[in-house]
């Protein structure tokens, strides 16, 4: 089994939904199911999601089960979904939304500016055996041995001293030859009303900050009491700034780390914006809802709930006769169920049901339960298990009934939204970009599991004795 | 030595499992709301249960029970200034439960880390009520555990024992079924509906803590926890990040081992020896003894197993119902199941181990309570499925009071856990509900933001960066439209990134160097792969983005609300150790207002810190956030009012303390205030109206009014013997010391503490100076009016005599020399370098253990002049000296310190805590002799807990609801609103009455009123009465006063000598007719005077023990009747008659099984 193991292994999360960009072989690959576009999805990474069930959405079925192939096409249905998205953004000159650019910049420049501190504040902090020595000769008593325990602690004690010097010197370095000029004049908090946005209020390396681009970071409250504050926040901003700059000097925006990240961070922005911008577009007018409520009345509306407790006898007399007794008041519901009940676990429950949907029991007995006011004793009725009769302890109301009510409006548009998001993504699939979904290759990997579980349960039926063997290796298989 | 290996199924839900629980579940379900295809199946099972049904019962005994007794005349006496109509409780059973805290994170998923796990116990008492006036049910009482049948793997006890008898003359045992509810919540659109509101499933579906990655802690070949920096390892100390860290448990550096996550490492730092109950039989501190919780080989917590080894609760059923369950939920054996365990004598306690002194004990539950312990409870009903949509999760789903129900059930030993049939009154099942509260802090609301003011981020920053990116990765991996759905998960996710990267960035840690972890396919397979194959289980996309095990925040700050007492340390920018911060006060510190020097601005038009409620969880009972101090921006909602406007929070006008109409429904007896609690009253509570938008004269009070100095700076220098009795310790003159408490002006009181008057105002009442400028022009200084959250100046600042209120309080007093020759121990270890000049200013004395490890001196655990007086005066050379908290535990925790606030903070003795290391008070290291001890851990009336009638922690009831909105309307905890009104006997909603245990009168002028049927009136002759003196609180007679009646009970404790007022309330001073020889006294119980209780009491004060501990056939028995041994059998009549004279109190407990065991080697299932 060292194929499932490894595809199960093989686990995938985040980026899993993106595909990889295609290798030629990779299409022959027998583990692939799906390519979209120029980019493949994999068994492995599906497994992987499935096995994470409580992250993706879905249960997960058992192996072998046929609901595990459902599931399965389930997030694939995904994975396709989002590259597609990825694509038509590109196609649609999404990445040149100046909103869009506008946050990559910013990102970019944090990414860098830590990049750049953090590389700065490691640097030459590899210890050499002489700066040891020095610092044995400088607080220890001559002839102290340098033990393996002791080593750690004295390297630790360099590093920092260098650490700390990097830090304390870090504004210095990062303005050297640098002429940074703030016009506190015109930081005056008193003035802010009065200041245009044009106002230069700091310079650096020949770039001007205005007061328009720093003001909503100046005139929080903190920086609007406090004019040390102020400056302390505007020296930030600059250094963050200059932080960005010497990162991009430096070359670390060829960091492979770096390069990375800001590739899933310009797909998943980039995914998540023209997701938002395509709902944006798709907003239907009053009558599309009315009608579209029309039409999905059923899955819209919430049907009443309520909670029972319920005794079920064998014959009518007999419930009858319980019945009487109750009204009199010899009888409550709990002992009615404990002492003449059918259903086995009337002792237990005392006749608690729990919450039943309307619509969804016995005719009769669903007829009865959703006429009854709350504690009133209805029945007895019969259905195939025998006469019942009910209370009812609580009720949950019934809702998104008619499209008049602002909720079921909400509700509606936002199904139908979610319905032309996906009616245009299948648009994409079937006119725009190739997809092309390898269905053998899950029907027989899904095959193999499915074999290998029915073999194992055979096995454990035949030898009930090495149950807790086969079910550890099944457990592994998951695993 | 006993070790429990509970190994279960690393359950992440596997197939497996779910393949049983499917089979299980259908062969359990049947019912008629099956379809129809499940008829035939149906009707196979109505045939057997007929068969079943055939076999008919008698109606329950209890119900028999609950009549009132016809005979009883003599016992039900009628006070004199009641209506003359005795009443009896309602209930037969009362199930008082009560909460313990309910701890919160970032969020329920604890992927990158944080803050603290959630923690929700269900602690409860049961009393059998008094229901007749004598006989079996003369008096109520508390039920405890048997220690004969039913007990777990563990040796607790879960079955509950009854002196009663059944119909066939047996005692009756019952143990307590246990499960949590969601409140209800209303269709809402787009929100995920609610169809079961059963809490048990959590992990997984509103909860990853078993499916976290954390590295559990490791072991030596010597048993010892292996320490960062410690014995050459370098590991974290060598950070080259510059946080160079020291002390923390390290792991082994893998993820391979069973115990290798979140909820199993967060507890590494506590061991027992034998048991829960801190059993140690080999009095020993040896490593290799210890067994450790959350360790591989030791004790591992399977899923959904609370901190204590109590399942969540039954498995799910698909109506919500909670049933026994079909699959076993036994915490991998370890439990019964959902029943409630007995903490016994002892409580139950843990170790954990202190810088200078080994095997701490921490009370988890103290003694004699009903307990599931450390459940991790999440807001979230089973059904919500958090991670399938958490675009459909918005922050008005959480359910943060959640009901912990318990029913009682006849104890079957063949049943599921014992839990046979269930126990009814009047026809109705005995049920018992209380509130456990859980939440989340909203972290979100300033770290998920950005450029707002609160918000700790810029756009453009580095942290900003990786927020920004965090939450567009989850925005994106679950498909969530922006603005269309909720975004709460992915602002969660981010905030917890936010977090980390500032502390990265302020404390040169490198939590999120590598973050992101992965962003390609082929990186996230590798590493996911990696990692699952390492941990066993399926690695969650949440466990992958930062590029490490989880952060767990408590490996490097201590953190008393979980136990862990010891902080590692770091190297400062000087290259000095120094200790970090325990997590309170770094979290406290770190958001200080702006006015107190931090970065947040959220005071009130008060000049009150918002951030109190803003921070700490809020939302109402219907997931309504409507007022929350943070804006939706991390904004200051009541920049320009109140913020105790923003009713219905956790606290804020839920309270008793914050509620304005605490008064509509209550108990109706005064507030008995200090003359703190009346400053209070006068300046914050009352008086409001004329302030911005309020037409309420009566807001209540703040946090800040109880959490502060002046709270600490009475506590430190208290020194009460008792302080229910108002009876002072000594000075160092020798004289009484000055009850502090109890003086009668604010003024008195800060001279008492050395203080202005204007100090302790400041303290009293903190504000802040740059929106508040006071109106009497005083200036409050902000560093001394939030002295509570600064740091502590440490141990040598101490001894240096520093009055700095920064200083803790003292802890205990030690044994200390100038050199180890004059310990009085042998030995000692270096004390703290004061002077810097490199050495220590003094020796420690204490012992070493075979591990090298040290232990100091406790000379005794108080800490006032006179205790520290009597110490010296046994040392010869050496010195007893008082130590601080915070030397001991690394800082001044203020969680759950015992300098906490307390009640009698503002509220008069009796209505006070007992002063600790009482008999029946001593919960290390919570409550210390002569101070007040907490109320979490206190009892007051006959053993019951402060708790137990005033509900948890805050002393919560009456919480009334906002009767211009209706119950619940405006979010007020509607299951407290429930609890006491479930309990009491006029259904009034809190604190409970005399009469929800005892039969009661009220009074003809005040109907609220509730006096026990049996007191008597001054004089008064008949009945019980003897023409005695009758009951009085200072001196007014409690038949007549329900004030009086409550406050006299409030004394009436374990610790109260009945002999001092409650004989002669109803007769002379006839302590000498207290004989073995007189049946007149030896009847008392079984005639309904007194409860066999109160006659051990008074045996034990009279004559050193009760009748009958020695000899009993030739002393007590034959007090009443001649040699009848021969009778004592456990069947027939005689039996009967036998068992009823422990039933009925004739003899003592004890000498009752001493005889049945000594006559007939059985106590007859007793």
């Amino acid at each position: 089994m060292r194929t499932l193991l490894t595809l199960i292994a093989g686990s995938l999360l985040a980026a899993s939904a993106w595909g990889d960009p295609t290798a030629e072989s990779a299409v022959t690959d027998r583990n692939t199911l799906a390519r979209v576009g120029d980019r493949i999805i994999t068994f492995p990474q599906l497994n992987t999601q499935l096995n994470s069930t409580a992250v993706v959405g879905v249960s997960i079925p058992a192996l072998g089960t046929p609901d595990r192939r459902r599931v399965m096409l389930t997030l694939l249905d995904r994975a396709i979904s989002l590259n597609l998205l990825y694509l038509d953004a590109v196609d649609k000159a999404v990445p040149e939304d100046p909103g869009y650019r506008q946050e990559l910049k910013a990102y970019t420049d944090g990414m860098l500016a830590g990049l750049y501190r953090r590389s700065y504040l490691k640097k030459d902090i590899a210890i050499s055996e002489d700066e040891i020595t020095d610092y044995m000769k400088r607080h220890f008593a001559k002839g102290t041995v340098l033990d393996d325990k002791m080593r750690p602690l004295i390297e630790a004690k360099v590093k920092k001293a260098k650490y700390v010097k990097h830090k304390k010197g870090m504004r210095a370095h990062l303005r050297d030859g640098m002429d940074v000029k703030i016009a506190i004049r015109h930081l005056e908090i008193e003035d802010d009303a009065l200041r245009s946005d044009q106002q230069v209020i700091a310079e650096y390396a020949g770039i001007k900050m205005t007061w328009g681009e720093t003001k909503k970071y100046l005139t929080t409250l903190n920086n609007s009491i406090d004019l040390d504050r102020r400056l302390q926040t505007l020296d930030q901003l600059i250094d963050n700034r200059l932080l960005a700059r010497r990162g991009r000097e430096a070359g670390l925006d060829r960091d492979p780390g770096y390069q990375s990240a800001l590739a899933e961070f310009s797909v998943t922005r980039l995914v998540n914006l023209h997701r938002s911008q395509l709902i944006a577009g798709m907003e239907p007018t009053a009558q599309e809802i009315d009608d579209y409520f029309a039409q999905h009345q059923q899955r819209i509306t919430f049907n009443e709930h309520r909670k029972l407790q319920m005794v079920v006898f064998q014959d009518e007399q007999t419930a009858l006769d319980i019945v009487e007794k109750m009204e009199k008041g010899e009888l409550t519901i709990y002992q009615a169920a404990r002492d003449h009940s059918i259903d086995p676990r009337a002792k237990q429950t005392l006749g608690d049901f729990g919450w039943v949907e309307e619509g969804t029991g016995f005719p009769a007995l669903d007829e009865l339960v959703f006429a009854l006011e709350i504690g009133e004793l209805g029945g007895p009725v019969e259905t195939p298990a025998g006469w019942h009769i009910v209370v009812v302890s609580e009720q949950k109301a019934s809702k998104y009934t008619a499209i008049e009510d602002p909720d079921t409006r909400h509700k509606t548009r936002k199904l139908l939204l979610k319905e032309r998001l996906n009616d245009y993504l299948a648009e994409l699939r079937t006119q725009d970009y190739p997809v092309v979904v390898y269905e053998e290759n899950l029907n027989r990997l899904l095959q193999e599991e499915a074999q290998w579980i029915a073999a194992k349960s055979r096995e454990m039926k035949q030898h009930p004795e090495r149950a807790r063997i086969i079910l550890e290796e099944m457990k592994a298989l998951v695993e | 030595m006993k070790r429990y290996l509970l190994r279960q199924t690393k359950s992440h839900r596997t197939t497996i499992v779910t393949i049983i629980f499917t089979f299980m579940l259908a062969f359990t379900m049947g019912g008629a709301w099956a379809s129809s295809d499940d008829e035939e199946e149906y009707h196979h099972e109505k045939e057997e249960s007929s068969d079943s049904g055939k076999k008919e019962e008698s109606e329950d005994h209890e119900d028999d029970h609950s009549s009132k007794d016809e005979d009883s005349a003599e016992g039900d006496s009628v006070g004199g200034g009641g209506s003359g109509l005795a009443l009896t409780p309602k209930n037969t059973f009362n199930i008082m439960m009560n909460y313990e805290l309910g701890m919160h994170c970032t969020g329920f998923e604890f992927a990158y880390c944080c803050v603290l796990p959630p923690y929700n116990s269900i602690l409860a008492q049961v009393v059998k009520t008094q229901q007749s006036g004598k006989g079996e049910n003369a008096f109520a009482r508390l039920l405890e555990g048997d220690p004969n049948v039913g007990l777990d793997a563990l040796g607790r006890q879960t079955v509950l024992r009854d002196h009663d008898l059944d119909e066939n003359g047996n005692f009756q045992r019952y143990v307590i079924e246990y499960w949590h509810e969601a409140q209800p919540r209303e269709e809402a659109p787009n929100v995920v509906t609610q169809t079961s509101r059963l809490i048990s499933a959590v992990e997984g579906n509103s909860l990853l803590m078993w499916n976290t990655i954390a590295d559990s802690a490791v072991v030596d070949a010597n048993g010892a926890l292996v320490l960062s920096g410690e014995g050459g390892n370098p590991r974290l100390y060598d950070d080259p990040d510059g946080a160079n860290v020291k002390g923390v448990m390290l792991g082994d550096g893998d993820f391979d081992d069973p115990t290798d996550d979140y909820w199993n490492a967060v507890w590494n730092h506590l061991y027992i020896y034998a048991d829960l109950e801190g059993a140690n039989p080999e009095d020993t501190s040896l490593e290799g003894k210890k067994i450790r919780l959350g360790v591989t080989g030791h004790i591992e917590y399977p899923d959904d197993c609370g901190a204590g080894l109590h399942p969540m609760g039954p498995v799910s059923h698909p109506d919500g119902l909670p049933t026994n369950p079909a699959v076993p939920n036994d915490c991998g054996g370890a439990s019964n199941g959902n029943v409630l365990t007995f903490s016994g004598e002892h409580g139950t306690v843990v170790y954990t181990q202190m810088k200078v002194l080994e095997n701490l004990p921490i009370t988890l539950t103290s003694p004699r309570i009903w307990e599931a312990l450390g459940l991790p409870l999440t807001p979230f009903e089973d059904s919500i499925d958090f991670f399938a949509n958490p675009g459909a999760m918005y922050e008005e789903s959480v359910r943060p009071f959640v009901a912990m129900k318990a029913r009682l059930r006849h104890y079957d030993e063949n049943a599921y856990g014992g839990m046979g049939e269930p126990v009814t009154q009047n026809g109705v099942p005995v049920e018992g509900f209380g509130t456990a509260p859980i939440d989340i802090p909203n972290c979100e609301r300033c770290h998920s933001e950005v450029d707002t003011t609160n918000s700790p981020h810029r756009t453009g920053d580095e942290v900003w960066s990786k927020v920004k990116q965090e939450y567009d990765f989850w925005m994106g991996y679950y498909g969530i439209i922006e603005g269309e759905e909720s975004d709460w998960y992915p602002r969660l996710k981010s905030a917890a990134i936010s977090i980390l990267g500032l502390h990265d960035q302020n404390h040169g840690t490198g939590f999120l160097d590598n973050y992101p972890a992965c962003t390609t396919p082929a990186e996230c397979d590798a590493y996911a792969a990696d990692l699952s194959a390492q941990n066993g289980r399926p690695i969650f996309a949440q466990s992958t983005r930062i590029g490490e095990a989880t952060v767990l925040c408590q490996r490097c700050h201590a953190d008393n609300v979980i136990a862990q007492v010891k902080s590692a340390t770091f190297m400062d920018d000087e290259g000095v150790d120094r200790v970090i911060l325990p997590m309170s006060e770094a979290i406290h510190q770190t958001h200080r207002g702006y006015g107190e020097g931090g970065p947040i601005a959220f005071t009130d038009s008060f000049g009150r810190f918002g951030g109190c409620q803003g921070c700490h969880p809020a939302h109402r009972s219907n997931g309504d956030m409507a007022g929350y101090p943070i804006t939706e921006e991390g904004d200051n909602f009541y920049a320009d009012t109140d913020n105790r406007l923003g009713a219905g929070g956790c606290f804020v006008g839920r309270d008793v303390h914050s509620n304005p109409f605490k008064d509509i429904d209550g108990a109706g007896t005064p507030e008995h205030l200090t003359a703190i609690g009346e400053w209070l009253r006068v300046n914050v509570s009352q008086n409001q109206a004329g302030y911005a938008d309020s037409d309420r004269d009566n807001r209540g009070i703040w946090c800040t009014n109880c959490h502060n100095q002046l709270s600490q700076e009475i506590w430190k220098r208290e020194n009460m013997v008792s302080l229910i009795k108002g009876e002072p310790g000594q000075d160092a003159t020798g004289q009484d010391a000055v009850n502090i408490r109890a003086l009668g002006s604010l003024g008195e009181i800060a001279s008492a503490l050395d203080v202005s008057l204007e100090q302790a105002e400041s303290w009293l009442d903190p504000r802040d100076p740059t929106v508040f400028p006071t109106a009497d022009g005083v200036t409050r200084d902000t560093e001394e009016t939030m002295g509570i959250w600064r740091r502590d100046p440490g141990l040598c600042a101490y001894l240096g005599g520093s009055t700095d209120p920064a200083l803790d309080a003292k802890l205990a007093t030690i044994e200390v020399a100038g050199d180890v020759g004059a310990c009085s121990t042998g030995s000692a270890a270096p004390g703290p370098d004061c002077d810097g000049d490199g050495n220590a200013d003094f020796q420690l004395c204490g012992s070493f253990d075979g591990d090298g490890d040290f232990s100091v001196n406790i000379l005794t655990l108080c800490t006032t002049d006179d205790c520290v007086a009597e110490a010296q005066a046994d040392l010869n050379g050496s010195m007893a000296a008082p130590v601080p908290f915070s030397a001991a535990t690394d800082g001044r925790d203020h969680w759950l310190a015992a300098g906490e606030p307390h009640c009698a903070d503002c509220h008069k003795a009796p209505y006070v805590e007992p002063s600790g290391h009482q008999p029946g008070n001593d919960h290390s290291p919570f409550n210390y002799p002569r101070k007040a001890g907490l109320m979490r851990y206190s009892r007051g009336h006959r053993d019951i807990t402060c708790q137990g009638c005033h509900e948890s922690i805050h002393g919560l009831y009456p919480v009334a609801p906002h009767l211009e909105q209706g119950p619940g309307v405006d979010g007020v905890d509607s299951t407290t609103y429930a609890q006491a009104a479930y309990l009491n006997s006029d259904d009034s909603h809190g604190p409970l009455k005399c009469g929800s245990c005892h039969m009661y009168e009220t009074l003809v002028d005040n109907p609220d009123a509730q006096i026990p049927a049996r007191v008597c009136e001054p004089g008064e002759d008949g009945g019980n009465c003897d023409g005695g003196g009758g009951l009085a609180f200072d001196g007014v007679p409690i038949t007549s006063d329900f004030d009086a009646a409550v406050s006299w009970a409030h004394t009436f404790t374990d610790n109260h000598d009945p002999t001092e007022d409650f004989c002669l309330s109803c007769h002379d001073n006839e302590n000498d007719d207290v004989s073995v020889q007189e049946e007149e006294w030896l009847e008392h119980a079984m005639k309904g005077r007194v409860s066999r209780k109160t006659m051990d009491q008074v045996e034990v004060a009279l004559t050193g023990a009760v009748f009958g501990s020695d000899d009993p056939l030739n002393t007590v028995c034959q007090g009443c009747h001649g040699d009848e041994r021969h009778e004592v059998v456990c069947d027939g009549e005689d039996g009967r008659e036998w068992k009823l004279h422990l039933s009925e109190g004739r003899v003592s407990e004890s000498v009752w099984e001493h005889v049945s065991t000594d006559l007939i080697g059985s106590t007859c299932a007793w």
